[in-house]
Formats: structure tokens, C-alpha cells, sequence
């Protein structure tokens, strides 16, 4: 309400005050009325206006979608569920399926009945045991689970040997729900965590990642550990992360009836253990090895996997640290495998020795292979191109080649003096796949092609493209 | 072989057979009865299939996706965690309209893989948002009830108790 002014400091100055102040006072009067009015006007527009949104609203393409669609939306901007204390401070860290039941009505309850959107979790400390708890009572009774450890253990400490226990009570409960688990920890812990003889037969998904260090704080953890996959009847595909202890390494029991169809490993792994593992794994169709160091043993031919395991591998990706990745196709007995259809070899150092296994070698053994991604040192990768442009017969179905690490220009360097010989064009490189090799990938299928980096100047893509080549730029991305 | 489709707009798209197997419900028509000449398909060529619900910008739009994956299995069901390709995302973009739309078409049309591209679309221009913005976003009416609104205040307390309870 406006006051009219007032002078304390000063007596009436005359009649016609009395006139200006009751002017003052009708003007206030008229300003109070029209603020109170304008308050009005703009309440009905905000009125009106929410009225005519909801008009325009009941024709939005988002309210003509049905629910299975909305769910399927939901699904695909899902994120995992973290329970951990610092969760949930910060208004940004809302995960994406809890901030749509906020939004109206119909969201809310079709968020809230589709059980997948809930059943992907992460826990990082007791506090989050408690919390997942309480998550499976209010919004996940029923159907499968997916539950992510993220927990740097030291073995020792009693909060940490707390934290198993009730993680392997946890599991014990959720047994026969639970599909996929990844496990971020140590492996002495991943035994406590399943050394209870529960079995878990809808477990389909294993993710186990040794924990940062975790050898340093306890290195006897590590050399007994033993990782018993014949617990998870349905397991479909197990990974094992950076393991880094070459002297105890863990032993890893898979039974011949598993039907694993895909395995990661990386870390150090002798080729012996590579070897004892995959004794077992007769529907193995993918194996995954990335910065596995090799480490060469004395031991004879006999001892190598036999040829007639993995009979059913199509996938092969070997991105090697130390050592060649083409001996592991050596040290698998992999060179004759004819149902492999993809298949990426990469290794880090570019030095070529005249004892490394011979790729040609194994090309004429690989009948059905349709893809191959090569990073592998210059002399190799140009035998390979060499061969495929000269040996017609061999890989008769390859239609894709990713030489995607490659820059416009490789240099070959000579074992012996050390110096670079001139660098070798990526348009020659690929030139005789042009002219000989090209018709028949094309034939093979036709959406054949070759893919090389971005960084390839455009001109040369130009030219490989001008020749009739299929040529797709990628973001090369470095193993890790 | 070529086939024509109609837009509702009546605009006609010579597409080859390939590109035509990528849309379900042109590919139904086509085998419903004999090859190419289902109930749909007239044996006139130039008669050709109507999409009476697709406007001619968004069947162009969606050509272009089949045209690009005429050589590739189509997907049948698809696992909503997938990765798509770079292509996928660029072509998608982030304008909600035209994906809303692209969305509805590809339902209507029977393309599972482009309708899971563009239910992927749709998350990530709401990723981020918060709960007013996505309605207005969208034109969704905020229609809860006030019972809801204080379940979900209590929602709030309760995780900030459980997480700090003191």
C-alpha cells in the first residue's frame, strides 16, 4: 500500500495543501487499484495461457505415443541407479528414469510399472546395501537385476570384510533373480562374495575387474584365488579385467557343459593359463584379449591348444601389449580356424621380426572370414595387403578391412640400419586391392568396404574413392 | 524392381527393393500375397503403396535411413542399450519435432531399428532436463494431484534421511 508523504519537518502551508494531498491520496487510490487489477489480468493470462497449452497439448505427437513406445524411451535414456551416500546431492545426478516420473501423471505410472527401468543398480558402501534394500521393496519386486560393485577394497579392514559379508548375503537372497553382475574389487572378495554354495541360474552376465592395487595391499589374496564359474549355469559371457600378478594367476573353473559364448580377458595371462581355460569352452563364439602381455615359456608344440577346440569361434579381437598379436593365433592354435568371420589384431610396437607368426599363413586357412581391423606394424600390413591383392582365392567372403590407425603415409624401417625407408602412400598401399581384390569383395557383399581414419587427408580419400573404392572415415580410438 | 510409395501429401518416391525391405509394412504388402504383387501393390506400378499417416518430409527423411541400410539384416528386436553408429546419431539429430515424428512414422511403418534409434534420439535431448523443462519441451501438462505432489516430497525426504540422518 502507498503512503501518502509526509513532512514532520514543516507546518501546513495553506489551504491549498488540503487540495493537492487529496489529489496525492485519489491518485494512490487509483495506482492501488489498478496494481491490484493488473495482478488480476495477469493471473487470468497465466490462466488462459496454461489452458491453451493443455489445449495444444491434448495434439502433441507425445501424447499420441503409446505406452510400450514411452517405455521404450524410457529404456534407452535409462541410466544406472547409483546407492551410494554422496548419490542423489546434486539435482544433476538424478538418474534420467527418476526425473520422468516427474513429469506428469501417465509418465509417473508408466515409469513406475516397468520393472526394467529399475533393475540396473550400482553399490559402492554398506550404506548402499541398505539403500538397494529398501529399492528392491518399493520398485523392484519382481523380475531380473543387474547390479554393478564399485568398492576399492584393501581385503583387511573390518568395514571392507563387513561390506563382503553382506554383499554375499545380498546375492544369496537375490540369487535366482539376478542376470548380470560387474564386479569392480578384489578377487579374494569376489570369493567371499560367492563362497556360500548358492547357485545363480539366471546369471547370464559376468564382469570381474581386478580393483586398483589391490595386489600391492595384499598379494596372498591374490595367489589363491580361484574364480568357479560352475555356479552360474546360464552364463553367456564372463570378463576378467586387469589382472596383473603373472606369478599366481587366478584359476578360473569353467566346466565343459557351460555354454559360454564370449570371454575378455586382459592383464598378464600366460599363454599356459590362456590355454587352460579354453580347454573347456566348446561354444565359445567370441574371445576378447586386450592388453595382455605375453610372456614366452619354455615348453614344447604338444602343449598348445589343440586344433580341434573352439570349433565354433567367429570373433576373434587380440590387442596385444608386449609381443606380437599375431602369436596368439600361433599360441591358440588358431591358425586353421575356418569358422572365424571377424577377427582385429593390433599390437603396440611396430618392430618387425622375422620370427613373428607368418599371417599369410593363417589368411589361407580362414575361409569364412567376412571382417579383419588391422593394427599391426607396417611390414605386417603390407604382406597382408600384398597378399590379398595378389592371392585371389584366399578369403574368399572378407568384405570389410579396417586399417583404421594408419596416417596418409607408413614408414617401413629397416632391422638393420634403422633408418626409415621411404614412406609407402596409402593409395599404393590399397592399390591392388583396387585392382584385383575389389570386384570379388564387392561380390561378397555389397556394402563392401575399407575403413581408414579421418585423419587421411581428404584428397587421398578422394582419390581411393575415385578409383571405386568404398572408403568410410572413422575416429580412430587407441586400445586402452 | 522398383516399387512406388505415396505420402499422404500424394507425393510419389520411386524406392528400389532394397530400400522398400527396410519398411515392414511395405514388405508385407509386397509378399502378403505373390512376389510384388500383393493386396496392396497394384499391378499397375504407377498406382504404387499409400502412407496415408507419412508426410512427404519424413518419408524422405526416412528413405534416406533405408537407402543406408538396404545392404543390412533388418532388426527385428533390439536391445534398448545398444550403441548406435555415429551415422545413426547424426542423422537423428537432436530436433524433437522432426524426431517425434520420424518416431511415429517408423512405427506406423513397421522399422524396428529406426524406431529404437529415435526412442535413443528422444532420451538424449531430455537428458539433463529437468521435469518442467521436458513438459515444455514436449507440451505436457503437469497434471498431478496434490496427494501425488506430497508423495513426492516424501519420496525427497526420505532419501535425504536415509542419506543423512541426522
Amino acid at each position: 500500500m502507498i503512503e501518502a508523504p509526509s513532512y514532520p519537518w514543516s507546518p501546513l502551508v495553506g489551504p491549498q495543501e488540503v487540495e493537492v494531498v487529496d489529489k496525492v491520496r485519489q491518485l494512490m487510490a487509483d495506482i492501488a487499484e489498478t496494481t491490484t487489477r493488473l495482478e488480476q489480468m495477469k493471473a487470468e493470462l497465466e490462466r488462459l495461457n496454461k489452458q491453451l497449452f493443455a489445449l495444444h497439448a491434448q495434439k502433441a505427437p507425445i501424447a499420441r505415443i503409446p505406452d510400450e513406445i514411452l517405455i521404450a524411451i524410457f529404456e534407452a535414456g535409462a541410466e544406472t541407479l547409483p546407492m551410494f551416500s554422496s548419490a542423489y546431492k546434486r539435482r544433476l545426478d538424478i538418474p534420467f528414469q527418476r526425473t520422468c516420473t516427474r513429469v506428469c501423471r501417465r509418465w509417473r505410472q508408466v515409469a513406475e510399472s516397468c520393472t526394467s527401468l529399475w533393475a540396473t543398480t550400482s553399490i559402492h558402501d554398506v550404506g548402499g546395501i541398505r539403500m538397494f534394500e529398501c529399492h528392491l521393496a518399493r520398485h523392484c519386486k519382481t523380475g531380473s537385476l543387474c547390479i554393478e560393485v564399485h568398492h576399492q577394497f584393501d581385503c583387511v579392514s573390518r568395514d571392507d570384510r563387513r561390506f563382503a559379508k553382506a554383499l554375499s548375503q545380498l546375492f544369496a537372497c537375490t540369487a535366482e533373480r539376478l542376470a548380470r553382475v560387474s564386479l569392480t574389487c578384489c578377487p579374494h572378495t569376489m570369493q567371499t562374495i560367492f563362497s556360500d554354495q548358492v547357485e545363480f541360474p539366471s546369471l547370464r552376465v559376468l564382469n570381474f575387474e581386478s580393483a586398483d592395487d589391490c595386489h600391492l595391499r595384499d598379494s596372498q589374496a591374490v595367489a589363491y584365488s580361484i574364480i568357479d564359474l560352475t555356479k552360474f549355469s546360464s552364463l553367456r559371457h564372463f570378463t576378467h579385467a586387469r589382472h596383473i600378478n603373472p606369478f599366481s594367476p587366478p584359476a578360473i573353473l569353467i566346466p565343459s557343459s557351460q555354454p559360454i559364448f564370449s570371454i575378455d580377458l586382459s592383464g598378464i595371462f600366460l599363454p599356459s593359463v590362456l590355454r587352460a581355460l579354453l580347454q573347456d569352452c566348446g561354444n565359445l563364439q567370441r574371445l576378447g584379449l586386450e592388453g595382455i602381455v605375453l610372456l614366452k615359456q619354455s615348453e614344447t608344440t604338444s602343449s598348445r591348444l589343440e586344433p580341434h577346440k573352439l570349433p565354433r569361434l567367429e570373433e576373434l579381437q587380440a590387442w596385444i601389449d608386449h609381443g606380437h598379436s599375431t602369436d596368439i593365433l600361433d599360441e591358440l592354435a588358431l591358425t586353421t580356424r575356418p569358422s572365424l568371420r571377424s577377427i582385429e589384431l593390433s599390437c603396440k610396437h611396430g618392430d618387425f621380426d622375422a620370427d613373428d607368426f607368418d599371417l599369410v599363413w593363417f589368411l589361407r586357412h580362414a575361409s569364412n572370414l567376412r571382417r579383419a581391423r588391422l593394427s599391426l606394424c607396417d611390414d605386417h600390413t603390407h604382406q597382408v595387403l600384398a597378399t590379398l591383392g595378389s592371392e585371389l582365392r584366399l578369403l574368399p567372403m572378407l568384405c570389410e578391412i579396417h586399417l583404421d590407425s594408419y596416417e596418409s603415409e607408413i614408414y617401413s624401417f629397416s632391422d638393420e640400419t634403422g633408418e626409415a625407408e621411404p614412406p609407402c602412400d596409402i593409395v599404393d598401399l590399397l592399390k591392388p586391392l583396387v585392382d584385383m581384390r575389389w570386384n570379388q569383395m564387392v561380390q561378397s557383399s555389397p556394402s563392401a568396404r575399407v575403413v581408414l581414419s579421418h585423419n587421411i587427408p581428404a584428397e587421398r580419400v578422394k582419390e581411393l574413392r575415385d578409383m571405386g573404392m568404398r572408403v568410410d572415415l572413422v575416429d580412430f580410438i587407441p586400445p586402452t | 524392381m522398383s516399387i512406388t510409395l505415396i505420402s499422404k501429401e500424394g507425393a510419389q518416391f520411386l524406392v528400389s527393393k532394397p530400400v522398400a525391405d527396410r519398411i515392414g509394412v511395405v514388405r508385407d504388402c509386397a509378399y502378403g500375397a505373390d512376389f510384388w504383387l500383393g493386396y496392396a501393390v497394384a499391378t499397375d506400378d504407377s498406382m504404387g503403396i499409400t502412407l496415408a499417416n507419412v508426410t512427404s518430409s519424413i518419408l524422405s527423411k526416412i528413405l534416406v535411413w533405408c537407402e543406408h541400410y538396404k545392404d543390412m539384416e533388418p532388426l527385428v528386436d533390439g536391445d534398448s542399450n545398444m550403441e548406435f553408429p555415429e551415422w545413426d546419431m547424426a542423422y537423428i539429430g537432436h530436433d524433437m519435432n522432426q524426431i517425434l515424428f520420424v518416431l511415429e512414422a517408423a512405427d506406423y511403418l513397421h522399422i524396428p531399428g529406426l524406431l529404437l534409434l529415435a526412442c535413443k534420439g528422444i532420451a538424449d535431448v531430455l537428458d539433463g532436463r529437468n521435469p518442467r523443462g521436458i513438459c515444455d519441451l514436449l507440451g505436457i501438462v503437469m497434471d498431478f494431484s496434490h496427494r501425488q505432489e506430497v508423495d513426492m516430497d516424501k519420496e525427497n525426504g526420505y532419501w535425504r534421511w536415509f542419506l543423512h540422518p541426522t
